[in-house]
């Protein structure tokens, strides 16, 4: 458990940033290429993931194998 | 014959020889056919898995959505299946080195026998068969509505529907999960490339994609707000960002991809890209919704589903709206062809073999395997033939119905008190409440907003929990 303590930190926070209800009463307007702010928001949010989710990976995900299972 | 037709014939046979030449590397036995022997790398997984996930729901329904909701649908959607890609770490990385080490086919016949149930193979099985059949018959219908919209009519809705179910049952008849995962690589890079190229061309004639956008903002201005003009809530946002992390590795094609990757290292490549995926090409069919309101202002309900066919139409030369509406084609077949198979391999290892004759050969396992695959294909055409109203929505429900079985697939994996009566217990429960919730016996105001999934899979973990400490019994998970 103590290995995950980081990323559900991580994960966590990423998915609390994605309820951006404090955000939704303002009105968006068209910002850069013309979409508004929040999509950017939320695309930069889905890169962090994938950043976040590759280091996740390297660090946590073996490659064990099936023998591996009953140690 | 018309351009539109020559390109839609040449995709079909392209997909046709693509499937026929896995065929001839393959060979006759259950793990081979139904799982491409346990060996697909990682290139071909990543393709296969996003294209089995992305149906035709992600090329006709997102611009639909963008049309109505807006682009805070990006928000939603984009995240929320980013998320998916835990999944496949926690799920999908067990899932594989279990199959590896048990030789398990089905996702049923691995949660059964890691408690040692019949009963709860029965009843996992029984809800993965019940909520991926209606889905099954949305393809066909779905395809068959394109196709005859492609010819201009001149090939009728249920001949398209036969046109493409007849294609996808010779490729998975004769070469089974190889042939989908070559043909789901071409129909993954099609989806992709052609997405793309829809969104250049629908936004170049309006000045660019900036300027579309902002004649798009002084039209419908609510297009841009974050509520999508009141059909998020906040507890309805948070209800569908854990359903898609929840449902999608309960698909049962999308969970035996778990078991067909040939080693961790390509489950973990390709659940590391996902997130990427779902960044970069979500945003395109919703923006092709929201620039629909530039020269279709006026669609109501269902005709919103139908901007991106129309858009193309009005901006695109004829080839060019056809090769992309071929992209949409191939999110149909990437998906019903991966159905099928899934639901006859489960029909054939958890039905026939666990209940009729448990002595069947490995040919004959296959061999019952193809005839199931033209029945269920038939059994989508007959539904196809005459669609009820209520398939569309029992469909919708398709993905609570299967998350609820998340909290049994995680306690078989990872909680070594679970038992099986406890799963059943849970099952059982949740989707009984869920059909009372669909029915209205139950009032939706009782979900506080909330969308069943949210309720339904935290009882469905709680009985499992209480039921299993309550009466513990000797069933338990390695």
């Amino acid at each position: 458990m103590k290995r995950y303590f980081i990323w559900i930190l991580v994960f966590g926070s990423l998915f609390i940033l994605s309820m951006d209800f404090w955000a939704w009463e303002n009105q968006d307007t068209p910002s850069w290429l013309g979409f508004p702010s929040r999509v950017w928001y939320f695309a930069a949010l889905q890169l962090a993931f994938a950043v976040a989710f590759y280091l996740f990976a390297r660090s946590v995900w073996k490659d064990n194998s099936p023998e591996d299972l009953s140690s | 014959m018309s351009v539109t037709l020559i390109i839609v014939v040449a995709y079909l046979l392209v997909t046709l020889f693509l499937g026929v030449a896995a065929w001839r590397v393959s060979s006759e036995n259950p793990e081979d056919y139904f799982l491409a022997d346990r060996g697909v790398g990682s290139f071909v997984l990543f393709f296969t898995l996003i294209a089995t996930n992305f149906s035709a729901f992600f090329f006709l329904g997102f611009s639909g959505a963008g049309y109505r909701i807006g682009y805070s649908y990006y928000a939603m959607m984009g995240f929320g299946t980013a998320l998916v890609s835990l999944s496949f770490y926690f799920i999908g990385h067990k899932v594989w080195l279990f199959g590896k080490q048990n030789g398990y086919i089905t996702p049923p016949e691995m949660i059964g026998d890691r408690l040692n149930s019949r009963p709860l193979k029965v009843v996992y099985l029984t809800v993965m068969v019940l909520f991926t059949l209606p889905y099954l018959a949305l393809q066909p219908i779905g395809a068959g509505h394109l196709l005859s919209q492609l010819t201009g009519g001149s090939l009728p809705y249920f001949g398209g529907a036969i046109v493409l179910s007849v294609f996808i049952v010779l490729y998975v008849f004769v070469g089974g999960m190889r042939s989908i995962a070559w043909t789901d690589v071409l129909q993954g890079i099609l989806m992709f490339a052609l997405m793309f190229l829809a969104v250049y061309l629908i936004s170049q004639p309006f000045g660019g994609i900036t300027e579309a956008n902002v004649a798009a903002y002084h039209q419908k201005p609510e297009l841009f707000s974050a509520d999508g003009g009141g059909y998020f809530t906040p507890a309805s946002f948070f209800s569908f960002m854990l359903l898609w992390a929840l449902a999608v590795p309960m698909f049962p094609q999308m969970f035996m991809r778990f078991f067909m990757a040939d080693n961790p290292r390509s489950l973990r490549i390709s659940a590391s890209l996902y997130p990427l995926v779902t960044t970069t090409l979500f945003i395109c069919p919703i923006v092709i919704g929201v620039l629909g309101h530039l020269e279709f202002p006026d669609l109501a309900g269902r005709e919103a589903d139908t901007i991106l066919p129309k858009m193309l139409a009005a901006f695109a030369p004829e080839w060019l709206a056809a090769l992309v509406m071929v992209g949409a084609l191939a999110a149909f077949m990437s998906t019903m062809d991966s159905q099928l198979l899934a639901l006859s391999s489960m029909i054939t290892r958890d039905i026939y073999v666990e209940f009729i004759d448990s002595e069947v050969s490995i040919e004959k396992q296959v061999k019952i395997g193809r005839i199931l695959i033209v029945i269920l294909a038939g059994f989508g055409l007959a539904i196809a033939y005459s669609p009820p109203a209520t398939i569309a929505a029992i469909a919708t429900q398709a993905f609570s119905g299967l998350a609820i079985l998340f909290p049994t697939t995680f306690a078989c994996i990872y909680w070594k008190r679970t038992t099986a009566l406890s799963c059943i217990v849970s099952i059982i429960i949740a989707e009984l409440l869920l059909l009372l919730i669909y029915f209205g016996s139950i009032p939706t105001n009782w979900l506080f907003g909330f969308l069943p999934v949210v309720p339904l899979t935290l009882i469905a973990s709680l009985l499992i929990v209480i039921v299993s400490l309550l009466l513990p019994d000797n069933s338990k998970a390695n």
